[in-house]
């Protein structure tokens, strides 16, 4: 050891050491989340050690907010006491959120934008955030057992809303919709298990499960080809076996009453005429269903004949029509889709009892559907141009900066090529009207853009970051890139924090950064919430 | 639960009398009162006070820590390492009394922040050197040769399996590890680990008993992931079971962990307090850094005081 510290020591903190020190905490937090986010087990220490890292981050938010920042986190905690489904929230079920509760969803995407401000990079992180709010939520908690659960729901990462059973009003609109589902998780929460859906509703359920944060979808189908095909990364997990030993006393039954249970069960709804014949050895799903047609018809001729010769031909018409009409319907149907329809008064009979009744396949099988989440995938690249920014050019590169008539079609193109010689940051834009050299680039992360500018002019440089909702469309991006030219070089260096948060206000940015650069050293550094 | 934005936490401090006691307990984050002496420094230790927004932390903290931690790689790798973990047990015994009363604080969360970075830091020093420069006349790091060759890392064994690690961090699937490639690995999650299968009727059988009107699954099965469906229908005999695999990512990457000592102790290896951050340091900067640098392994300070344990 060369030197020895003194004795005595004072350091003082300022709100930029802390604000490291929150990106650092969230970058080891994330680093756990990716490590167990497919775990089915967390082991006892990580979790400790996550819950000490929330501690940190609760630590320095707390150290960090103002007034207005408590309020929205006050909203959040609120929110997360009236649902409490939000105690196990995990950011891969946002799109859920968002759609439920918005402003939960606003609030956290805000505070992750105000805490991790330059360093935003990825809309994960509201997991981590939410966690470091549950822990401060029971600072003045005085009943261990509610204390115990916050504590015990402190996780790097949670699985699907556990159960999603739709409410009596919901399932009546479901099912005047044509919608039947039931979503049940598995005791990890990885997987959505659902009871019964028809093809057409898969992708809504789909969605929904992925809305929720699961991360795969089982599904019982007879149309397991299909939904590979349609799913990219879905495949069959398990054929279900057809097993006819112990259908006892009913199979039986149907043998013994052939023709009758025949015309009766073929004029039921579709899906329990399908489970009969799944379950039942003696019974012949296609015989049955034209034996009840058959049935139906002449039956229709009969009675139509009997009511037109002892009473009234109009009368015979009317009783026998529409038998004929409904089972020729049926037949021709049934033929060319190869399905076994029910007559109209078997369906309004068993309408009530056709979920519980019905089959789900002829030839069940199960069918897992990954459902990976967007945000995933979004990871912000690593931007040079704090790189570029801080490069020291030699004198002449600087003054091929300067425009002039002489100069007029070189300009910019060799500090373009001095600066693409050290780093790779893409093409620069040449700005004549404003004598710079501009890049920039837009990193989508969620809802939101994180958008980067580094303007470089004579023997100065400005680099800008700003989060922004991502609905700015193209035509105006270049616009905006004009306006703040304009803006950086419309004004003395001590109005630049001012104009700082004009440029972010006018932008619409929810956060904005500014930092000056002369000389391969920083100046000024303005940072701003809106 | 309820969010506060103002509230005074006590910090539990060592009073006077009691730091000689910790300081031979070797302790190396003693937090002391507001009113300390600075003639009660001890040797060898460093009054440290952080301030923040007007609020003041004083702690005793071993100068050769404040040396290291102030000169990330600088001095006796191999003592920074060990200061290092024992002084982030101490921080970490420490917000565990805060923990329990719900408290927070700004500083002390510096400090184990601090102590994180220094020991990657250390650990990346202790793999790594400054080797011949570049164009720009800057140093290019180079990897210890003798320090590799002591973790066996470039034993082709112990080679598979630290690709393999980080193909598991990656997000590969575990069925692709064997490939043992990172080469164009994109990040996909993949949950093997949880199957939902339907049962057989015999198995049907075994789990359930008639409860008069219904199925019901029988009380020693209750726990083990089974879903019946319950309907006044005794031929209705359908269900489903969840299993959950033991073989998870984690337990793989920790399985492959512990084959890397096994394989070095049936070398006739010591294995070193901090070899497993060493092996996990390796793998980031080796494998994962470039390819998704969010998706390194996360590496906190060894826990243990005694060094080969």
């Amino acid at each position: 050891m060369s030197k020895i510290p003194p004795a005595s020591i004072t350091v003082e903190l300022r709100e930029r050491d802390v604000r490291d020190d929150l990106v650092r905490i969230i970058e080891d937090m994330g680093k756990i989340r990716n490590e167990h986010i497919s775990n089915s087990q967390i082991p006892a220490e990580i979790k400790d050690e996550y819950l000490h890292l929330t501690y940190r981050l609760a630590s320095v938010v707390k150290g960090l907010i103002n007034e207005n920042r408590a309020k929205e986190m006050q909203d959040i905690v609120k929110t997360v006491d009236k649902d409490r489904r939000l105690l196990r929230y995990d950011s891969r079920q946002d799109l859920y959120w968002k759609r439920r509760i918005p402003a939960f969803s606003q609030c956290l995407d805000d505070l992750v934008i105000f805490g991790m401000g330059d360093s935003f990079r990825n809309m994960e992180d509201k997991h981590h955030f939410l966690q470091a709010l549950k822990y401060l939520a029971i600072e003045n908690e005085t009943n261990f057992d509610e204390k115990e659960i916050v504590l015990d729901s402190i996780l790097p990462r949670h699985g699907g809303i556990e159960t999603h059973t739709e409410g009596i009003t919901r399932r009546i609109l479901g099912r005047i919709l044509g919608k039947r589902y039931r979503l049940e998780s598995d005791q990890g929460g990885y997987t959505a298990v659902t009871n019964f859906v028809t093809f057409k509703d898969l992708e809504s359920i789909v969605e929904i499960a992925r809305e929720m944060g699961f991360s795969k979808l089982t599904i019982s189908s007879d149309n397991g080809d299909a939904i590979t095909n349609r799913f990219s990364g879905a495949k069959v997990d398990s054929e279900a076996n057809t097993d006819y030993s112990q259908t006892g006393f009913v199979d039986g039954l149907l043998r013994v009453t052939k023709p009758l249970s025949y015309f009766i069960i073929g004029s039921l709804p579709e899906r329990i005429q399908k489970k009969v014949n799944a379950k039942y050895e003696h019974y012949d799903g296609e015989t049955g269903f034209y034996i009840s047609a058959w049935f139906e018809a002449l039956g229709g001729i009969a009675a139509g004949l009997y009511a037109g010769v002892k009473n009234d031909p109009s009368l015979g018409i009317l009783i026998g029509a529409p038998f004929v009409a409904e089972a020729i319907i049926r037949g021709s149907y049934s033929s060319s889709k190869s399905r076994v329809i029910g007559t109209l008064a078997g369906k309004l009979l068993m309408y009530p009892f056709e979920d519980s009744l019905g089959v789900e396949t002829l030839n069940p099988c199960l069918v897992d559907i990954p459902l990976l989440n967007q945000s995933e995938s979004e990871r912000c690249r690593i931007s040079d141009y704090e790189k570029a920014a801080l490069i020291e050019m030699p004198d002449e590169i600087e003054e091929s900066l300067i425009w002039s008539a002489g100069n007029h079609h070189e300009y910019g193109n060799k500090f373009a090529a001095n600066v693409n010689g050290n780093l790779n940051i893409g093409k620069g834009f040449v700005d004549k009207e404003h004598q710079a050299v501009i890049y920039n680039q837009g990193i989508p992360i969620g809802d939101y853009i994180k958008k980067s500018w580094l303007f470089c002019f004579h023997n100065e440089r400005y680099l800008i970051t700003g989060i922004a909702e991502n609905n700015v469309p193209d035509s105006d991006k270049l616009t905006l890139t004009g306006r703040i030219a304009e803006e950086l070089t419309n004004g003395d260096l001590e109005s630049l924090g001012e104009r700082t948060k004009r440029i972010g206000t006018e932008d619409g940015m929810k956060y904005i950064r500014l930092r000056r650069y002369s000389h391969g050293k920083i100046t000024h550094d303005y940072e701003g919430m809106n | 639960m309820n969010f506060q934005q103002e509230q005074k936490i006590v910090i539990r401090r060592t009073p006077s009398p009691e730091i000689s006691d910790r300081i031979r307990q070797g302790k190396k984050f003693i937090v002391v009162e507001d009113s300390f002496d600075l003639g009660n420094i001890p040797n060898g230790y460093s009054l440290v006070d952080v301030k923040y927004k007007g609020s003041s932390f004083k702690t005793l903290i071993p100068q050769s820590l404040i040396f290291y931690m102030a000169n990330p790689g600088e001095g006796s790798i191999d003592d920074a390492l060990d200061e290092i973990s024992d002084f982030y047990g101490d921080v970490e015994d420490f917000e565990e009394d805060i923990m329990r009363e719900n408290g927070t604080s700004v500083q002390e969360t510096d400090w184990a922040v601090m102590a994180r970075g220094s020991y990657r830091t250390y650990l990346i020093n202790k793999l790594v050197k400054s080797g011949r420069k570049n164009n720009e006349g800057e140093p290019v790091p180079e990897f210890k040769i003798d320090e590799l060759n002591r973790l066996r890392l470039y034993d082709p064994e112990v080679k598979k399996i630290t690709k393999a690690i980080a193909a598991l961090a990656l997000g590969k699937s575990i069925e692709d590890v064997g490939e043992y490639s990172v080469d164009g690995v994109l990040r996909h999650v993949t949950f093997t680990e949880v199957k939902t299968e339907q049962l057989s009727r015999e198995e049907f059988d075994r789990i359930t008993c008639w409860a008069g009107s219904h199925y019901e699954i029988r009380p020693e099965f209750k726990d083990e992931g089974y879903k019946i469906e319950k309907r006044h229908d005794r031929d209705f005999k359908t269900g489903t079971r969840i299993i959950t695999r033991t073989r998870t990512v984690e337990a793989e990457i920790r399985k492959f962990e512990d084959e890397i000592e096994q394989i070095r102790k049936e070398k006739g290896d010591e294995i070193g307090r901090h070899d497993r951050a060493l092996v996990r340091q390796y793998v980031n900067l080796v494998h994962i850094a470039n390819v998704d640098s969010g998706n390194q392994l996360d590496i906190m300070p060894s826990e243990g005081r005694v060094k080969n344990e």
